[in-house]
Protein backbone atom coordinates (compact mmCIF):
# COMPACT_ATOMS: atom_id res chain seq x y z
CA UNK A 1 0.00 0.00 0.00
CA UNK A 2 1.55 3.80 -0.88
CA UNK A 3 1.45 6.12 1.34
CA UNK A 4 -1.18 8.17 -0.06
CA UNK A 5 -3.38 4.78 -0.11
CA UNK A 6 -2.39 4.40 3.55
CA UNK A 7 -3.84 7.84 4.56
CA UNK A 8 -6.57 7.49 2.51
CA UNK A 9 -7.47 4.43 5.01
CA UNK A 10 -7.14 5.90 7.83
CA UNK A 11 -9.69 8.36 6.66
CA UNK A 12 -12.24 5.87 6.07
CA UNK A 13 -11.49 4.47 9.33
CA UNK A 14 -11.94 8.09 11.16
CA UNK A 15 -15.19 8.58 9.05
CA UNK A 16 -16.31 5.18 10.42
CA UNK A 17 -15.73 6.34 13.60
CA UNK A 18 -15.33 9.96 14.48
CA UNK A 19 -16.11 10.14 18.01
CA UNK A 20 -12.74 8.22 19.06
CA UNK A 21 -10.54 11.12 17.52
CA UNK A 22 -10.39 14.64 18.66
CA UNK A 23 -11.30 17.47 16.19
CA UNK A 24 -7.31 18.12 15.57
CA UNK A 25 -6.92 14.61 14.89
CA UNK A 26 -9.94 14.72 12.66
CA UNK A 27 -8.38 18.00 10.83
CA UNK A 28 -4.94 15.85 10.60
CA UNK A 29 -5.86 12.88 9.23
CA UNK A 30 -8.02 14.65 6.37
CA UNK A 31 -5.73 17.18 5.65
CA UNK A 32 -2.90 15.49 5.74
CA UNK A 33 -1.90 15.45 1.99
CA UNK A 34 -3.83 16.70 -1.14
CA UNK A 35 -4.94 13.20 -1.80
CA UNK A 36 -6.42 12.88 1.18
CA UNK A 37 -8.11 16.15 0.81
CA UNK A 38 -9.40 15.66 -2.61
CA UNK A 39 -10.91 12.19 -1.61
CA UNK A 40 -12.85 13.73 1.23
CA UNK A 41 -14.46 16.43 -0.85
CA UNK A 42 -15.48 13.55 -3.33
CA UNK A 43 -17.28 11.99 -0.58
CA UNK A 44 -18.42 14.64 0.26
CA UNK A 45 -20.38 15.17 -3.22
CA UNK A 46 -20.72 11.96 -3.64
CA UNK A 47 -22.76 12.19 -0.52
CA UNK A 48 -24.77 14.68 -1.82
CA UNK A 49 -25.40 12.98 -4.49
CA UNK A 50 -27.02 10.04 -2.84
CA UNK A 51 -29.29 12.55 -0.80
CA UNK A 52 -30.25 14.05 -4.10
CA UNK A 53 -31.21 10.87 -5.75
CA UNK A 54 -32.71 9.86 -2.58
CA UNK A 55 -34.48 12.90 -1.77
CA UNK A 56 -37.51 12.47 -4.74
CA UNK A 57 -40.31 12.39 -2.10
CA UNK A 58 -42.93 15.31 -2.77
CA UNK A 59 -42.78 18.49 -0.89
CA UNK A 60 -45.88 19.89 0.34
CA UNK A 61 -45.71 23.38 -0.42
CA UNK A 62 -49.33 24.20 0.88
CA UNK A 63 -48.29 23.03 4.23
CA UNK A 64 -45.06 24.65 4.25
CA UNK A 65 -46.95 27.85 3.02
CA UNK A 66 -49.20 28.00 5.70
CA UNK A 67 -46.57 27.62 8.31
CA UNK A 68 -44.73 30.54 6.81
CA UNK A 69 -47.80 32.16 6.78
CA UNK A 70 -48.64 31.59 10.27
CA UNK A 71 -45.09 32.13 12.20
CA UNK A 72 -43.75 35.18 10.11
CA UNK A 73 -47.31 37.21 8.41
CA UNK A 74 -49.77 36.72 11.62
CA UNK A 75 -46.15 37.35 14.06
CA UNK A 76 -45.88 40.93 12.46
CA UNK A 77 -49.70 41.47 12.64
CA UNK A 78 -49.53 41.16 16.37
CA UNK A 79 -45.93 42.77 16.62
CA UNK A 80 -47.84 45.99 14.58
CA UNK A 81 -51.07 45.88 16.74
CA UNK A 82 -48.24 45.87 20.15
CA UNK A 83 -46.56 48.91 18.59
CA UNK A 84 -49.70 50.71 18.32
CA UNK A 85 -50.85 49.55 21.85
CA UNK A 86 -47.20 50.78 23.08
CA UNK A 87 -47.56 54.02 21.69
CA UNK A 88 -50.98 54.45 22.74
CA UNK A 89 -49.90 54.05 26.24
CA UNK A 90 -46.53 55.73 25.79
CA UNK A 91 -48.72 59.03 24.75
CA UNK A 92 -50.52 57.94 28.56
CA UNK A 93 -48.28 58.13 29.88
CA UNK A 94 -46.61 61.12 28.82
CA UNK A 95 -49.73 63.23 29.28
CA UNK A 96 -50.08 61.61 32.89
CA UNK A 97 -46.49 63.00 33.08
CA UNK A 98 -47.19 66.68 32.27
CA UNK A 99 -50.49 66.72 33.84
CA UNK A 100 -48.88 66.23 37.48
CA UNK A 101 -46.02 68.40 36.61
CA UNK A 102 -48.76 71.08 36.48
CA UNK A 103 -50.41 69.91 39.38
CA UNK A 104 -47.55 69.39 41.40
CA UNK A 105 -46.67 72.07 44.38
CA UNK A 106 -43.52 74.46 44.49
CA UNK A 107 -41.63 72.18 46.83
CA UNK A 108 -41.20 69.24 44.49
CA UNK A 109 -38.54 67.38 45.70
CA UNK A 110 -35.84 67.49 42.60
CA UNK A 111 -34.53 63.96 44.09
CA UNK A 112 -37.80 62.67 44.19
CA UNK A 113 -38.11 63.22 40.28
CA UNK A 114 -35.07 61.91 39.86
CA UNK A 115 -35.65 58.35 41.56
CA UNK A 116 -39.20 58.25 39.69
CA UNK A 117 -37.07 58.40 36.27
CA UNK A 118 -35.31 55.40 37.39
CA UNK A 119 -38.34 54.21 38.59
CA UNK A 120 -40.24 55.07 34.83
CA UNK A 121 -38.06 52.12 32.98
CA UNK A 122 -38.99 49.41 35.06
CA UNK A 123 -42.44 49.96 36.17
CA UNK A 124 -45.56 48.67 33.72
CA UNK A 125 -48.00 50.84 32.64
CA UNK A 126 -51.66 50.04 31.49
CA UNK A 127 -54.33 51.92 29.74
CA UNK A 128 -57.12 50.11 31.60
CA UNK A 129 -59.95 52.82 31.04
CA UNK A 130 -60.90 52.94 34.29
CA UNK A 131 -58.52 52.64 37.18
CA UNK A 132 -55.38 53.04 34.86
CA UNK A 133 -52.58 51.46 37.13
CA UNK A 134 -51.03 48.30 37.06
CA UNK A 135 -49.20 46.59 40.38
CA UNK A 136 -45.61 45.27 39.53
CA UNK A 137 -43.66 43.11 41.31
CA UNK A 138 -41.54 45.90 43.30
CA UNK A 139 -44.69 46.92 44.79
CA UNK A 140 -45.10 49.48 42.59
CA UNK A 141 -48.72 51.02 41.34
CA UNK A 142 -49.05 53.66 38.92
CA UNK A 143 -51.81 56.00 38.53
CA UNK A 144 -52.15 57.49 34.78
CA UNK A 145 -54.42 60.22 34.83
CA UNK A 146 -56.51 58.70 37.20
CA UNK A 147 -59.61 60.51 39.20
CA UNK A 148 -57.92 61.28 42.82
CA UNK A 149 -61.69 59.04 43.97
CA UNK A 150 -60.35 55.87 42.41
CA UNK A 151 -56.94 56.25 43.34
CA UNK A 152 -57.96 57.20 47.21
CA UNK A 153 -60.34 54.02 47.26
CA UNK A 154 -57.51 51.35 46.14
CA UNK A 155 -55.20 53.18 48.64
CA UNK A 156 -57.40 53.29 51.06
CA UNK A 157 -58.78 49.84 50.39
CA UNK A 158 -55.39 48.52 51.29
CA UNK A 159 -54.07 50.31 54.72
CA UNK A 160 -57.37 49.82 55.24
CA UNK A 161 -58.69 53.03 55.92
CA UNK A 162 -62.23 55.46 55.21
CA UNK A 163 -62.22 58.25 52.86
CA UNK A 164 -64.39 61.68 53.58
CA UNK A 165 -64.90 64.19 50.78
CA UNK A 166 -65.59 67.89 52.42
CA UNK A 167 -64.72 69.10 48.84
CA UNK A 168 -66.83 67.07 46.06
CA UNK A 169 -64.64 68.68 43.43
CA UNK A 170 -61.74 67.30 44.37
CA UNK A 171 -63.44 63.44 43.81
CA UNK A 172 -63.17 64.57 39.99
CA UNK A 173 -59.64 65.70 39.96
CA UNK A 174 -57.12 63.74 38.04
CA UNK A 175 -53.62 62.80 38.90
CA UNK A 176 -50.42 60.95 37.85
CA UNK A 177 -49.08 59.38 41.08
CA UNK A 178 -47.02 56.50 41.72
CA UNK A 179 -47.69 54.58 45.06
CA UNK A 180 -45.04 52.59 46.26
CA UNK A 181 -47.04 50.21 48.82
CA UNK A 182 -44.10 49.65 50.76
CA UNK A 183 -44.48 53.18 51.84
CA UNK A 184 -46.57 54.01 54.45
CA UNK A 185 -49.53 55.33 54.57
CA UNK A 186 -48.39 58.81 56.20
CA UNK A 187 -45.96 58.64 53.88
CA UNK A 188 -48.68 58.47 50.84
CA UNK A 189 -50.86 61.44 52.27
CA UNK A 190 -47.58 63.13 52.78
CA UNK A 191 -46.64 62.75 48.61
CA UNK A 192 -50.78 63.53 47.49
CA UNK A 193 -50.36 66.52 49.96
CA UNK A 194 -47.68 67.90 47.13
CA UNK A 195 -50.43 68.35 44.86
CA UNK A 196 -51.52 72.17 45.16
CA UNK A 197 -54.92 71.77 44.73
CA UNK A 198 -56.29 69.26 47.21
CA UNK A 199 -55.59 69.34 51.17
CA UNK A 200 -55.19 65.72 52.68
CA UNK A 201 -55.51 64.81 56.31
CA UNK A 202 -55.38 61.08 58.44
CA UNK A 203 -57.15 60.86 61.84
CA UNK A 204 -58.40 57.62 63.38
CA UNK A 205 -57.91 55.61 60.49
CA UNK A 206 -59.98 57.94 58.04
CA UNK A 207 -58.99 59.97 55.35
CA UNK A 208 -60.30 63.66 54.71
CA UNK A 209 -59.98 65.71 51.46
CA UNK A 210 -60.73 68.82 51.17
CA UNK B 1 -41.38 44.75 2.27
CA UNK B 2 -42.18 43.10 -0.73
CA UNK B 3 -46.10 42.04 -1.72
CA UNK B 4 -47.57 39.62 0.39
CA UNK B 5 -49.33 38.04 -3.01
CA UNK B 6 -45.94 38.41 -4.61
CA UNK B 7 -43.75 36.49 -2.03
CA UNK B 8 -46.56 33.59 -1.82
CA UNK B 9 -46.09 33.38 -5.87
CA UNK B 10 -42.03 32.75 -5.20
CA UNK B 11 -42.52 30.62 -2.63
CA UNK B 12 -45.09 28.41 -4.03
CA UNK B 13 -42.57 28.05 -7.42
CA UNK B 14 -39.71 27.50 -5.73
CA UNK B 15 -39.97 26.19 -2.14
CA UNK B 16 -39.85 22.56 -3.33
CA UNK B 17 -36.42 22.93 -5.60
CA UNK B 18 -34.94 24.94 -2.82
CA UNK B 19 -35.76 22.54 0.09
CA UNK B 20 -34.51 20.20 -2.15
CA UNK B 21 -31.21 21.96 -2.90
CA UNK B 22 -31.03 22.93 1.08
CA UNK B 23 -31.87 18.46 1.83
CA UNK B 24 -29.18 17.69 -0.53
CA UNK B 25 -25.93 19.94 1.10
CA UNK B 26 -26.70 19.53 4.42
CA UNK B 27 -28.88 16.22 4.67
CA UNK B 28 -31.15 17.15 7.54
CA UNK B 29 -34.73 18.32 6.69
CA UNK B 30 -35.37 20.45 10.04
CA UNK B 31 -32.32 22.54 9.21
CA UNK B 32 -33.21 22.48 5.35
CA UNK B 33 -36.33 23.99 6.27
CA UNK B 34 -34.96 26.74 8.76
CA UNK B 35 -32.31 27.87 5.72
CA UNK B 36 -35.43 27.84 3.27
CA UNK B 37 -37.64 30.09 5.34
CA UNK B 38 -34.73 32.59 6.60
CA UNK B 39 -34.42 33.07 3.16
CA UNK B 40 -38.17 33.68 2.02
CA UNK B 41 -38.06 35.79 5.74
CA UNK B 42 -35.42 37.97 4.39
CA UNK B 43 -37.07 38.68 0.69
CA UNK B 44 -40.19 39.06 2.61
CA UNK B 45 -38.53 42.09 4.83
CA UNK B 46 -35.70 43.57 2.43
CA UNK B 47 -36.88 43.11 -1.51
CA UNK B 48 -38.72 45.42 -2.62
CA UNK B 49 -38.94 43.94 -5.63
CA UNK B 50 -39.27 40.51 -7.11
CA UNK B 51 -35.93 38.59 -6.75
CA UNK B 52 -35.30 35.73 -9.38
CA UNK B 53 -35.07 32.55 -9.05
CA UNK B 54 -30.93 31.97 -8.94
CA UNK B 55 -31.32 34.52 -5.91
CA UNK B 56 -33.28 32.59 -4.13
CA UNK B 57 -31.22 29.18 -5.05
CA UNK B 58 -27.95 30.85 -4.36
CA UNK B 59 -29.50 32.04 -0.99
CA UNK B 60 -30.03 28.45 0.04
CA UNK B 61 -26.74 27.62 -1.04
CA UNK B 62 -24.79 30.07 1.24
CA UNK B 63 -27.49 29.74 3.93
CA UNK B 64 -26.28 26.00 4.26
CA UNK B 65 -22.59 27.05 4.11
CA UNK B 66 -23.02 29.14 6.75
CA UNK B 67 -24.95 26.70 8.96
CA UNK B 68 -22.19 23.91 8.32
CA UNK B 69 -20.23 26.31 9.42
CA UNK B 70 -21.29 26.81 12.62
CA UNK B 71 -21.00 23.05 13.02
CA UNK B 72 -18.61 21.39 15.36
CA UNK B 73 -16.18 19.12 13.32
CA UNK B 74 -17.85 15.88 14.46
CA UNK B 75 -20.75 16.39 13.28
CA UNK B 76 -19.33 17.79 9.47
CA UNK B 77 -17.46 14.13 9.32
CA UNK B 78 -20.62 12.37 10.40
CA UNK B 79 -22.87 13.68 7.95
CA UNK B 80 -20.02 13.62 5.43
CA UNK B 81 -20.02 17.94 5.08
CA UNK B 82 -17.04 19.92 4.03
CA UNK B 83 -15.14 20.53 6.97
CA UNK B 84 -12.97 23.66 4.96
CA UNK B 85 -15.49 25.31 3.41
CA UNK B 86 -14.55 26.50 0.23
CA UNK B 87 -17.05 28.97 -1.77
CA UNK B 88 -18.17 26.90 -5.11
CA UNK B 89 -18.82 29.87 -7.88
CA UNK B 90 -20.44 27.70 -9.80
CA UNK B 91 -24.43 28.00 -10.76
CA UNK B 92 -26.29 26.04 -8.08
CA UNK B 93 -27.68 24.50 -11.38
CA UNK B 94 -24.51 23.43 -12.49
CA UNK B 95 -23.39 21.57 -9.07
CA UNK B 96 -26.56 20.07 -8.91
CA UNK B 97 -26.05 18.32 -12.82
CA UNK B 98 -22.62 17.01 -11.56
CA UNK B 99 -24.31 15.50 -8.42
CA UNK B 100 -26.77 13.56 -10.73
CA UNK B 101 -23.54 12.64 -13.01
CA UNK B 102 -22.22 10.75 -10.51
CA UNK B 103 -25.23 8.79 -9.94
CA UNK B 104 -25.51 8.26 -13.30
CA UNK B 105 -22.02 6.90 -13.67
CA UNK B 106 -22.29 4.84 -10.30
CA UNK B 107 -25.24 2.87 -12.11
CA UNK B 108 -23.66 2.39 -15.47
CA UNK B 109 -19.89 1.88 -15.02
CA UNK B 110 -19.38 0.77 -11.40
CA UNK B 111 -19.84 -2.96 -11.04
CA UNK B 112 -20.71 -5.42 -8.56
CA UNK B 113 -19.47 -5.85 -5.95
CA UNK B 114 -18.07 -2.68 -5.70
CA UNK B 115 -21.72 -1.04 -6.27
CA UNK B 116 -23.28 -2.82 -3.79
CA UNK B 117 -20.81 -2.05 -1.24
CA UNK B 118 -20.83 2.06 -2.71
CA UNK B 119 -24.40 2.07 -1.94
CA UNK B 120 -24.58 0.13 1.58
CA UNK B 121 -21.86 3.20 2.88
CA UNK B 122 -23.07 6.22 0.81
CA UNK B 123 -27.25 5.40 0.89
CA UNK B 124 -27.60 3.33 4.12
CA UNK B 125 -24.66 4.77 6.53
CA UNK B 126 -23.24 1.68 6.53
CA UNK B 127 -19.74 1.65 8.68
CA UNK B 128 -16.74 -0.61 6.49
CA UNK B 129 -17.31 -3.04 9.47
CA UNK B 130 -20.97 -3.66 8.94
CA UNK B 131 -20.60 -3.56 5.35
CA UNK B 132 -18.23 -6.65 5.34
CA UNK B 133 -20.28 -8.86 7.57
CA UNK B 134 -23.00 -8.12 5.51
CA UNK B 135 -20.99 -9.16 2.48
CA UNK B 136 -18.93 -11.66 4.43
CA UNK B 137 -16.08 -10.20 3.09
CA UNK B 138 -12.61 -9.22 4.04
CA UNK B 139 -12.92 -5.31 6.21
CA UNK B 140 -9.48 -5.05 3.93
CA UNK B 141 -11.10 -6.09 0.78
CA UNK B 142 -14.18 -3.77 1.53
CA UNK B 143 -11.71 -0.89 2.77
CA UNK B 144 -9.81 -1.61 -1.17
CA UNK B 145 -13.28 -1.69 -3.14
CA UNK B 146 -14.81 1.46 -1.59
CA UNK B 147 -11.42 3.11 -2.09
CA UNK B 148 -11.58 2.02 -5.94
CA UNK B 149 -14.76 2.94 -6.22
CA UNK B 150 -14.05 6.47 -5.07
CA UNK B 151 -10.52 6.61 -7.28
CA UNK B 152 -12.83 5.98 -10.20
CA UNK B 153 -15.15 8.30 -9.49
CA UNK B 154 -12.79 11.14 -9.52
CA UNK B 155 -11.00 9.78 -12.61
CA UNK B 156 -13.83 10.67 -14.20
CA UNK B 157 -14.58 13.84 -13.34
CA UNK B 158 -10.64 14.05 -13.49
CA UNK B 159 -11.47 16.14 -9.98
CA UNK B 160 -10.08 19.76 -11.30
CA UNK B 161 -13.32 21.48 -10.68
CA UNK B 162 -15.09 19.73 -7.51
CA UNK B 163 -15.56 21.99 -5.05
CA UNK B 164 -17.32 21.95 -1.90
Amino acid sequence: MTNSEDNIRKLMEMLDNPDAYSEQEIRDIIGQDEETQETYRMMVEIKRSSRRSQNDAPVDVDAAWKRFEQTHYQRRHSNAWMRVAAGFIGLLFVSGISFAAISAVKHHNERRQAEQQTRQETVITTNAAAVESEESANQLVVFTNTKLEQMLTEIASYYDVTVEYKSADARDLRFYYEWNRKAGIESVIDDLNRFAKVNITLNNKKITVE
Amino acid sequence: MLDKRILERLFRQNYSGMIRLARTILGDDGEAEDVVQDVFVRVMENSTTEPAPAYLYASVKYGCINLIRQKRVHEQVKELLPVEVEIDLQPVEKQMDKLDQIAAFVDECIKDPHRTIFHMRFDDDLTVSEIAKRMEMNPNTTYKYLMQCIGQIRHFFNNADVKL
